[in-house]
């Protein structure tokens, strides 16, 4: 009954990905110290972060929050 | 966004990327669903006035920051040392993986600032533009990049990682972060 839920992530683009993962970060603007990681614990990172997030996101929408988006539309179209 | 069933659909199909946000926001699973709840009632009494076409996700997204920085953080620092419980809420739920770089990065993610977190994983979790994640912290685009710069460098020094201390094109000098600690 959730798989309305399931496949909401819009995919996130390859781009975005590898801007994280290598584009070093321009510290310059920010007026810090020019502290960069070399690419590849940069991309460790990015694998890291995305692993437990797509975890999560993978879970099954919890009930209760259904309930509840099917309560409100309820109550909206009886108005 | 009229039409109740399609703002129900909208808010539904968001809820799996607002949840992993929260989660790994406030690492307190039980806290992240109340504050995905409060958000979606928040969204669904305003959503007359999100504008069609512009970026759903971000207002959500916006909505549910808002709420964990303006009210959440308060009631739960009066109940609970919040950092402590973050750092040893995110180290638990899923540690069957064996990966125990995985369950050091957690910690890792944990002892961050919020703001750090926060900008983290909009960027590289969430897949927004620095632009879109300015938008949602509600801070300049600089602040952004600060922030995320900042908290890379520290998981790098928390995981062990080798970092580059890039202080000009002729001496590349790599240090070497050590284990901030261990657990």
């Amino acid at each position: 009954m959730n798989t309305s839920g399931k496949n909401c992530s819009d995919k996130r683009p390859d781009d975005a990905k590898a801007a994280f993962d290598e584009a070093p970060i321009d510290a310059g603007e920010t007026g810090e110290p020019d502290v960069r990681l070399d690419t590849t614990a940069q991309a460790l990172i990015g694998q890291h972060l995305r692993a437990i997030y797509d975890e999560i996101r993978q879970q099954e929408v919890p009930d209760h929050l259904l309930r509840l988006l099917d309560e409100l539309e309820r109550k909206e179209r009886k108005a | 966004m009229t039409d109740p069933q399609s703002v129900r659909d909208s808010l539904v199909a968001a809820i799996p990327n607002l949840r992993a946000f929260a989660i790994s926001l406030t690492g307190d699973p039980h806290a992240a669903n109340d504050l995905v709840q409060e958000a979606l009632l928040k969204a669904w009494s305003n959503h007359d006035k999100f504008a069609p076409g512009t970026n759903l996700k971000a207002w959500l997204f916006t909505i549910l920051r808002n709420t964990y920085f303006s009210d959440f953080r308060k009631k739960r620092r009066e109940v609970q040392d919040v950092d402590g419980a973050a750092a040893a809420q995110l180290a638990s739920p899923a540690e069957q993986d064996g990966h125990m770089d995985m369950a050091d990065f957690r910690r890792a993610l944990a002892e961050l600032s919020e703001d750090q977190r926060e900008a983290l994983l909009l960027i590289g979790a969430e897949g927004f533009s620095y632009e879109e994640a300015a938008e949602i912290a509600g801070c300049a685009v600089g602040t952004v990049k600060s922030r995320v710069n900042r908290a890379r460098v520290r998981l790098a020094g928390l995981m062990g990682i080798a970092t580059v201390a890039d202080i000009g094109p002729d001496h590349l000098t790599t240090a070497t972060a050590g284990r901030a600690h261990s657990r």
